[in-house]
Formats: structure tokens, C-alpha cells, sequence
């Protein structure tokens, strides 16, 4: 990946339910790097990263993303793991991963194509997910829990293709409370209190 | 274009895997017109005259009840916001998620009105301009019925609202709807309520494909 991904916050309020969680943020992130956003439970983390997706807006403050300098969309750079599924229940796994052009060999639940969706685990639900991300092939990558339910074998994939992808110049800002060995990369931490 | 086949054969395959889920509204219909022909005492001459504007109401209702199958799925597991961050816009989702609701949930619908007319012993003639002004009703029903899908998909229990929403605007179409049929005795095709059907399918269309994009925008931020 030759082009450089940026992300910019700048003075991003979060509200949620009317509740404020986040107030008056600024953060300027380029790739190559790994953002780890750490923080309690309802502190705001799954929040901000919609807010970065750009599937949120904020209360104030203002989100913008670039390539190479320019200013562009969040869909030409962005793609989101959501912590939870969105498989549509109904189709063969096979069938939602050709929905989005995915390839399950890359989430290594090829074995699972025929399974219905609403039948696959909480881990295999998961990999499949990961396997629609690595489909987008886009500069910024944001996983919200990306671990959650995953074996020892899903967690190593999701690390070496975190660290592929960011030794490729690439953006990734990953909310997780599992712990996740990611070595020789550029990390930082936003800690959320 | 591609996307919106890809969502409408998507669609189409959960709803033949969701256990008949598409067939509520016929059967709906079907329940509804045999209480009514039963009500109304089973006078065929009574029949005959209310047969067309029953199947209206019927077909009307039945569409006010899959309101919540237009976008909710999409919208509570956010797969919206996920088609578009992969590039596939509102509109180009409100459009697919317009047809797969007219060819999932109201095609059976009229498909389904030539066969409950039997309950009224109507005639070839009203059934082919009851069935005809349904055609042309058809975007019209999908489009504002979709509207209001869009704006309240996302809560779940909207279903109530939603008939608040759409239930004005599907009046127009009822009027010309329900007079269609007689019409059809006498000027066929030609006649006005057809034309006029057509008209207010367009501008459900224009009105609600725009209106229901910028509904699935909202909701997608939760």
C-alpha cells in the first residue's frame, strides 16, 4: 500500500442517550499506525469508533478523512468491524460471503460455507466478518472487539493481517479488551476515562 | 444496477427460507375478505357492489403490515451502514430495498386478489381492471409504504407510526384505486383512474426514494 491514509478529530463531542461521553477530542492520525483505544465498559469506545467510520455523526467537532492529503469520504477509505455480526441469518455462509465479495479462505472458515449464518458461533460469525473486511482491501481499518469469541488460531489471524497491513502504510484504530500481540509496528494508546 | 439485484436476490432467497413469512399478507387477505363477505351477510348482490373497494382496503392493510420488513433488518443490524461504507449509497439502498419489498411482499398481493374476488362473485371484466389497477398501484403502494419503513425501521415497534405516516398518503390511491375497476367497463385502459394511478405511483417514487435515502442516513446513526 503506497498511499497515506489520515484521519482527523478535531474538538469531536460524543453524546450518547443525551449522556455526554467524549468532549472537545483532537487527534491527527496518519498511517502507517496502530491506534488502541482502551477504556471501561460504556466509556464510549464503540462510540467514537462509529463517530471515526463515520457511521455516527458527533455532537461537535468535525471528522475528516484524506488520502494522500486529499480530503475524501469515509467509504473510499474506511472499512468497520463491528463487534457484533451482521450475517443475515437466511443465507449460507457461503452465499453472505459472495454477497460482499469475500473470500472465507481469508477468515479460514471455508469449512463452513454450506452453514446457515444464524448457524455459524460466535467465532465463526466473527472470522466471516473479517473475511468481509479484508474484502474492502481499504487504507483504514476500525475493529470494534475484534477478538471477542475468537480461539487462539482466529486471534493469530486477526494479528498478522493487523500487522500486514499497517507494515503496508495502512491506518488501523482497534477497541478490544482482549489482549492482542502485535509486534514491530507504530502503536499508540488513547485511553478513554 | 449490479447492487441492486445482488440485494434483491439476496432478499428473495431469505424470504423463501423464512418459513411462508412473505405469505402473511395473502393470508391476511384472505381472512379479512371472509369475515367481511360473512358480516355482510352473504348477500351477493351487496357482495358484488363492495367486492373491489374490500379488496383495496384488504390489500392496503396487508401492505401497512409488512411496513417493518422494508428496511428493519438492514437498519438493526447495521448492515446499512456497512453497504455504505462499501460504496452502495442510500438511495441506491432505498431503491433496492423498494423493490425487493414490492416483488417480496405486495406481488403476492395481487397475485393473490384475482382469486379471493371469488368471495364476491365478481365479474372477468371488474376482476381484470381490479387486478390491472393494482399493477399500476403497485410502485405507488411500495414507494410510501417504504417511506414510512425507512423512517421508522430502526425502533422496532414503529409499525403503529408508520401506518400514521403512510395511511394519508395511500389515500389517493385508494380513490382512483377503487373506482378503477368500474371504469374499466368502460373505457378499458384508457380509462382516467389508471392513468391517474400511474401518476401517483411516479410521485410516490420521486417522493419517497430521496425521502426514504435520507431516513436510512438518520437511522444508520444510532
Amino acid at each position: 500500500m503506497q498511499r497515506k491514509p489520515t484521519l482527523s478529530l478535531e474538538g469531536v463531542s460524543i453524546e450518547r442517550g443525551g449522556k455526554p461521553l467524549i468532549s472537545n477530542l483532537d487527534l491527527n492520525l496518519s498511517g502507517p499506525n496502530l491506534l488502541w483505544v482502551v477504556g471501561g465498559n460504556g466509556i464510549g469506545k464503540t462510540s467514537l469508533l462509529r463517530t471515526c467510520a463515520g457511521l455516527s455523526r458527533p455532537a461537535s467537532g468535525s471528522v475528516q478523512w484524506r488520502l494522500d492529503g486529499k480530503e475524501a469520504d469515509a467509504p473510499e477509505l474506511i472499512s468497520f468491524l463491528p463487534s457484533q455480526s451482521y450475517a443475515k441469518p437466511g443465507l449460507r455462509t457461503s452465499e453472505e460471503a459472495k454477497f460482499w465479495d469475500a473470500d472465507l479462505a481469508a477468515g479460514g472458515i471455508t469449512q463452513n460455507g454450506a452453514t446457515l449464518t444464524q448457524n455459524l458461533s460466535t467465532g465463526q460469525a466473527k472470522r466471516l466478518s473479517f473475511a468481509k473486511l479484508l474484502a474492502e482491501e481499504k487504507p483504514i481499518w476500525i475493529l470494534d472487539e475484534p477478538l471477542a469469541g475468537l480461539d487462539i488460531e482466529g486471534r493469530a489471524l486477526i494479528a498478522s493481517h493487523l500487522q500486514l497491513h499497517v507494515n503496508q502504510g495502512g491506518l488501523a484504530l482497534v477497541a478490544s479488551h482482549a489482549p492482542i500481540t502485535v509486534k514491530n509496528i507504530p502503536t499508540q494508546r488513547l485511553i478513554l476515562e | 444496477m449490479n447492487i441492486i439485484f445482488k440485494i434483491l436476490k439476496r432478499d428473495i432467497i431469505r424470504a423463501a427460507r423464512s418459513s411462508g413469512s412473505w405469505a402473511y399478507g395473502p393470508v391476511f387477505m384472505a381472512v379479512f375478505l371472509a369475515l367481511c363477505a360473512i358480516a355482510l351477510g352473504g348477500e351477493m348482490s351487496v357482495l358484488r357492489q363492495l367486492g373491489s373497494p374490500l379488496i383495496w382496503m384488504a390489500v392496503t392493510f396487508a401492505a401497512l403490515m409488512s411496513v417493518d420488513k422494508v428496511f428493519a433488518d438492514d437498519l438493526r443490524d447495521g448492515t446499512t451502514g456497512q453497504l455504505w461504507l462499501s460504496g452502495v449509497s442510500y438511495l441506491t439502498q432505498a431503491v433496492a430495498g423498494l423493490l425487493s419489498f414490492m416483488v417480496i411482499y405486495l406481488l403476492p398481493l395481487v397475485i393473490a386478489a384475482p382469486l379471493w374476488s371469488l368471495l364476491f362473485d365478481l365479474s372477468a371484466e371488474s376482476v381484470i381492471g381490479l387486478t390491472f389497477a393494482l399493477i399500476c398501484a403497485l410502485p405507488g403502494l411500495a414507494a410510501f409504504a417504504g417511506l414510512a419503513g425507512a423512517i421508522t425501521g430502526a425502533r422496532g415497534k414503529g409499525g403503529f407510526l408508520a401506518i400514521f405516516i403512510s395511511a394519508p398518503l395511500l389515500i389517493p390511491i385508494l380513490i382512483f384505486g377503487v373506482a378503477a375497476p368500474e371504469s374499466y367497463h368502460i373505457n378499458g385502459l384508457a380509462a382516467l383512474e389508471f392513468r391517474a394511478l400511474i401518476g401517483l405511483s411516479l410521485f410516490a417514487l420521486a417522493l419517497s426514494i430521496p425521502a426514504s435515502a435520507a431516513a436510512l442516513s438518520v437511522n444508520t446513526d444510532r
